[in-house]
């Protein structure tokens, strides 16, 4: 065997590995696993042998490990953000719990405890109740959101030099100047930022209390206790209520009584026992006794600590207990509790947060079942409609040669290449000017409802009468196929939040049963058949929609003639069941709901608009460019056979394009699921109409963000998309490229 | 050529006229007829509408529009009618000055810097795809090496951050940067507040490192002097090379502009309180100048084969004025862009990744097979037959890339918020940040036409290239 050269590539290759997993072992030396870690400085070591003396054969096998285990490292930093948030969402010691509104009952006064939530207000922040007024004031006043308010007592333009907080109603309003002013005002403010309260939210200043002084209600504040305010007593104490402590606001929250409160004393210098407590006193940490009986294992419930006059929460984040020889800097990490290095025991790991946050996903009222109900209806809305009215034009622009085509290729290359937020502007003016009575809405939804049921009656007559000359049996199958899906669908969108929202004490109402039922059913009707039927096609590996040769086409076409054509049948249905939808939805309006005014700005609707203003296009350039891969020659044989252009699309083109409208249609699904700056932006003042993205992002608090419901909740968020990405990931790539380059 | 050339004048004088084809194709203006309806109301009127919006002050008091649309338009034109209903709120007509505002720096807002944001912005982009072409076709080469177990169990894999909604992935990295409950904070040991630091890694590094050597806070300034040094002695061996080998006179005067360039820049420093002082677009416009002027020099000189030495020293002056540059951009990035970015290249390689494999499985093995039979390195190999013949699949994708992550509202706005002191703000979060928080409908609308022609010029210069490259199709 022939001796070869030194391959610089695999010593230092090997070398890098080697030292890798002599750092992870060093490192992790006190986990019980670490010596595991030798394998990789074994691996590591042996191809810098190979490097050095193996024959070809071994260093093909070294690079192999080599390949192997960068394979490997990837993999873990791709799926570790993911890994994190799994962790964190079974994590059993941070979950927030939703706000009790009953009110407190057997709480000892000394140990309630602030939720460790607040805004921080800038230096100097005044906060100043206003009243309105008008424009005749000769007072000074301000513009602050299209009315005039009065500034306070000695106030003058010429003091709104420094940030203040206005507080009008229930709203927040922070104060920055802008010019120009408009006629008649003082001066104009622009709310930089609207943080919208309760109704029944009250500011109150909290004082210090002195030590030793403990009166009847008195609350924590990071280690330090403070006196309620005047008037109060703790039994009032129920609403959500902002505590003022200097200059930051506070939140106030009530904590489900603690289960235990254990005295604890600090530790003398130099004592090492097996286990101890760090409280976090402001920035300080001290170390006390641990409790009897305690392990720092068994920590998961809510427990409080009392040292001396200070009370520690363990679970909350503020102060926590760590054994001895534990790095304490990682007590919070998930990801070394999913490696069983934490203090908690991974059995006692939980679900709870997914329960809770199905009960209530954020501190607003809106419950888990209407944010999906919204999300679904404003992806679902928009997907198909896109797909209802851009078909044609797509097959136009594929198929035609017409004078304007590349006018309105490029005119789409245009809108395609603009960004969502760049239209934000004036669809919000435009659309925000759409506000009617009650009346008239009302008058309008049943209006539309009436039109569907009757469009729907008449159909289902007319296939009724069709179906009964020619019945088969074949198409029992089908149907029963499809009626199974149905039936799954309905328990997905029905039977979930009404049993979750039952759950929760709020029971959704007679109609709002009704009118989910409903819409369940014209759901499963419209997409059920193709589901049923397209699936097979769309499975990667089944079939391959994309490939273009004749045959294929052909034989696709009379698999779908066979199979695909009886029931329609199903169509007209749901658009029956929609139109009872509207209805029930405008009998609700009035009944329960009713005499408010409408604003299409503030409803899905008036986002569904919006959405359709960038998914329109999207969708026909990307059925464009599906219809472009299918072969022409099938329509030329059907218009040779005298069919019409009409006759031709429908009956030849359509069933072909399927899978494409089926494959646009999720495309769709996907944007609108995690469409966010057009909900957020026109939604942002109607909490029922929430979708679970803006909920989601409302959990990202300012500082103490409920990490394990956040985790909980992202990870029910992007389940659905994350599938349909994974079952369309070959047609993700052509899309992309067919849409946005081929101009 | 004559002929065709009067067959082509025939058939035009004798083919139907517009009118005619038009009639001819009316099936096709049918079936484009529902959906042209509905994107002219929801899409081209709203531009339509834009457009006068950016030219008006339309603010939050003119949302109340009474008596419609059309009435506050008109009264924008005519102050009599405006006057005559004031029901209909119509907005004052302000002409360019909204724009004269963005662009002049002279909007109101906390740490607004157009340029410096449109900078940050090409940076960002740049930076990322670089990021991901580079990684995504290395990691789909490994993916497509011979032998290697579990390859579609990897591939399936990688695609979860591509998967995951953007939207998601960008709250999930906020979370992981958490000063006090974070992973890398908790996996690293530091207690770095990485997206509201407000000093630069570049910075803190020079302090430290003059605090080292003991020259004290502010005393990186001193190390300067050597660093012009080695610039000028970088830039004046590129000039020499250029001179030497062949007279080139654009090389010769790219690499003197360099050198007077980059000398004033270095040593205007200790007068001007260092990089700091400069005003942040003269700042980045002399990055991009030095940048682009390092790029010249390189292509007006690549046509030479220089010889062992000669390379060397090429090798040793790209390597000292790359560094430089690094510093040069890197002066004014604060953490948290390195955070970002490093979020946005975690979600952004699957994509390039899944585009090279595709391309990589259509080349033939046997391409390979005669490369190193005719004694080829890998290496070799790489640059001669992978990346000619990836190339075609990598361009669009690339260009898809770029418009995406120029655009990427999701990664910005979710993990950093344009934290610390709008640093990391990018054009699409400013204008979201116009309409959401401050309420400037008028100048919100003008910003997003400055947006639309940045995004214009990109377009456009991207497809120059594509059609550039598209000569490499095989």
């Amino acid at each position: 065997m022939r001796r070869q050269v030194p391959s610089i590539g695999l010593v230092v290759l090997g070398t890098l590995v080697a030292i890798l997993g002599a750092l992870l072992w060093y490192l992790l030396r006190d986990w019980p696993y670490a010596p595991a870690f030798a394998v990789l400085l074994a691996l590591g070591l042996g191809v810098v042998l190979a490097g050095v003396f193996g024959n070809r054969r071994w260093r093909s096998v070294a690079r192999q490990i080599l390949a192997q285990l960068a394979c490997i490292l990837i993999l873990i930093s791709v799926l570790f953000p993911v890994l994190w948030i799994v962790g964190m969402s079974m994590d059993p010691r941070d979950i927030l719990r939703p706000l009790d509104l009953s009110p407190i009952t057997n709480i000892p006064a000394n140990l309630l405890h602030l939720l460790p939530k607040s805004f921080a207000l800038p230096e100097e922040t005044v906060i100043f109740h206003l009243q309105p007024t008008t424009q005749d004031d000769p007072n000074p006043k301000a513009l602050i959101m299209g009315t005039f308010h009065a500034l306070p007592e000695g106030w003058t333009r010429a003091d709104l030099r420094r940030p203040d907080v206005w507080l009008i109603g229930s709203d927040l309003i922070a104060w920055a100047p802008i010019a120009p002013l408009p006629k008649g005002a003082d001066t104009l403010i622009y709310p930089g930022q609207v943080t919208r309260l309760p109704d029944e939210v009250q500011i109150e200043a909290l004082l210090p209390l002195e030590e030793a002084v403990r009166p009847d209600g008195w609350v924590v504040w990071e280690g330090r206790p403070y006196a309620v305010p005047r008037g109060w007593s703790l039994k009032q104490v129920g609403n959500p209520t902002l505590w003022l402590l200097d200059n930051r606001l506070l939140h106030w929250g009530i904590f489900s009584p603690p289960a235990q409160v254990e005295p604890v004393t600090p530790l003398e210098e130099g004592a090492e026992p097996a286990c101890y407590l760090v409280l976090k006193e402001k920035e300080a940490e001290r170390r006390y006794t641990c409790p009897q009986g305690y392990r720092t294992e068994v920590v998961s419930e809510p427990t409080y600590w009392l040292a001396g006059n200070t009370i520690g929460l363990c679970n909350g984040g503020q102060s926590s207990a760590i054994s001895k020889d534990h790095l304490g800097d990682w007590r919070h990490s998930p990801a070394i509790w999913l490696t069983g290095r934490s203090i908690v025991d991974w059995r006692a790991s939980s679900l709870r947060s997914f329960a809770s946050v199905i009960k209530q996903p954020t501190l607003n009222p809106v419950s888990f079942p209407q944010l999906l109900l919204n999300s679904t209806l404003l992806a679902t809305g928009v997907a198909l409609f896109c797909i209802l009215v851009g078909t044609t034009a797509a097959y136009a622009f594929s198929r035609f040669q017409f004078p304007g085509r590349q006018a309105g290729m490029l005119g789409f290359v245009l809108v395609l290449m603009m960004p969502s937020v760049a239209t934000l502007a004036p669809l919000y003016a435009i659309l925000n000017t759409f506000q009617v009575g009650p009346s008239v809405f009302r008058v309008m939804m049943w209006f539309a409802g009436g039109f569907l049921v009757a469009v729907g009656a008449i159909l289902v007559l007319l296939r009724v009468l069709e179906r009964i000359r020619e019945w088969r049996w074949r198409n029992l199958g089908l149907a029963l196929a499809c009626l199974a899906f149905m039936a799954l669908w309905g328990v997905v969108l029905f039977m979930v939040p009404a049993a979750s929202s039952w759950a929760a004490g709020l029971p959704a109402g007679p109609f709002g049963i009704l009118q989910w039922t409903l819409l369940a059913l014209a759901v499963a009707l419209l997409i059920g058949p193709a589901v049923v039927r397209g699936l097979p096609g769309l499975l990667p590996g089944v079939a391959t929609p994309l490939r273009s040769q004749p045959q294929v086409w052909q034989e696709r076409l009379r698999n779908f003639r066979r199979y695909f054509q009886r029931p329609w049948f199903f169509l007209p249905l749901a658009f029956l069941f929609l139109g009872l939808m509207l209805g029930l939805n405008a009998l609700r309006a009035w009944g329960i709901g009713g005499g408010e005014e409408f604003n299409l700005r503030t409803t899905l609707w008036g986002v569904g608009i919006a959405m359709v203003a960038g998914a329109l296009p999207f969708s026909i350039w990307n059925m464009k460019g599906f219809i472009d891969t299918i072969p022409k020659e099938l329509e030329e044989a059907a218009l040779i056979d005298g069919a019409s252009p009409t006759q031709t699309f429908f009956q030849i083109m359509l069933p072909l394009a399927v899978p494409g409208l089926a494959v646009t249609a999720l495309f769709g699904f996907i944007s609108g699921w995690t469409e966010f700056v057009l909900s957020w932006q026109f939604l942002a003042d109607n909490m029922s109409q929430f979708t679970l993205a803006m909920a989601l992002y409302g959990m990202q608090g300012e500082r103490n963000t409920p990490w394990a419901n956040f985790a909980a909740m992202s990870i029910l968020v992007s389940i659905p998309v994350t599938l349909v990405f994974f079952l369309l990931q070959k047609y993700v790539v052509s899309g992309l490229t067919v849409g946005a380059v081929k101009g | 050529m004559a002929v065709q050339a009067l067959s082509r004048a025939r058939t035009r004088a004798v083919g139907p006229s517009l009118w005619q084809r038009i009639w001819e194709a009316r099936l096709a203006y049918l079936y484009i007829l529902p959906g042209f309806l509905i994107m002219a109301i929801v899409t081209f009127f709203p531009l339509i509408f834009q457009v006068w919006m950016s030219l008006t002050d339309y603010g939050i008091t003119n949302l109340k529009a009474g008596e419609g649309l059309f009435a506050q338009i008109w009264g924008s034109f005519s102050p009599s009618y405006a006057a005559a209903h004031p029901q209909a709120s119509a907005p004052h007509w302000v002409g360019l000055e909204n724009f004269l505002q963005i662009l002049g720096n002279r909007l109101a807002l906390p740490g607004y810097d157009f340029w410096y944001m449109l900078s940050f912005n090409l940076i960002w982009t740049f930076i990322n795809v670089f990021f991901h072409v580079v990684l995504g076709v290395a990691f789909a080469m490994l993916l497509n090496s011979k032998g290697l177990l579990f390859k579609r169990f990897y591939r399936a894999f990688y695609i979860i951050p591509w998967a995951l909604p953007a939207l998601i992935s960008g709250m999930i990295w906020h979370n992981m940067y958490d000063k006090d409950y974070g992973a890398i904070n908790l996996l690293s040991g530091l207690k770095l507040d990485w997206l509201k630091e407000t000093a630069t890694p570049f910075q803190q590094l020079f302090r430290e490192l003059s605090k080292g050597i003991g020259l004290g806070e502010e005393g990186w300034m001193y190390l300067l002097l050597p660093a012009v040094a080695l610039l000028i002695l970088a830039a004046a061996l590129l000039f020499y090379r250029a001179r030497s080998r062949r007279p080139a006179p654009g090389a010769a005067l790219g690499g003197l502009s360099f050198t007077a360039i980059a000398s004033f820049l270095f040593l205007s420093f200790p007068f001007a309180r260092g990089l700091d002082g400069l005003a942040s677009w003269l700042y980045y416009l002399i990055a991009f100048g030095v940048v682009g002027l390092i790029v010249a020099l390189f292509a007006l000189t690549s046509r030479y084969r220089p010889d062992a030495a000669g390379r060397a020293l090429v090798f040793i002056a790209a390597i000292v004025l790359g560094i430089g540059v690094l510093i040069l951009i890197g002066w004014k990035l604060p953490y948290s862009f390195y955070a970002v970015l490093l979020a946005n290249i975690w979600l952004g390689w699957p994509f390039m990744m899944t585009v090279a494999t595709g391309a990589l499985q259509g080349i033939p093995e046997e391409l390979y097979e005669a490369a190193r039979i005719d004694g080829a390195s890998d290496w070799q190999a790489f640059w001669q037959i992978t990346v000619p013949l990836i190339r075609p699949a990598m361009v669009p994708a690339i260009m898809i890339g770029m418009m995406m992550t120029f655009n990427q509202f999701n990664v910005i706005y979710f993990v950093t918020g344009g934290e610390p002191l709008h640093r990391t703000e990018i054009l699409v979060t400013q204008a979201f940040r116009l309409v959401n928080e401050q309420k400037l409908y008028g100048i919100a609308a003008s910003f997003s036409i400055i947006v639309f022609f940045v995004l214009a010029v990109i377009t456009v210069i991207t497809n120059r290239i594509s059609r550039a490259t598209e000569s490499y199709a095989v």
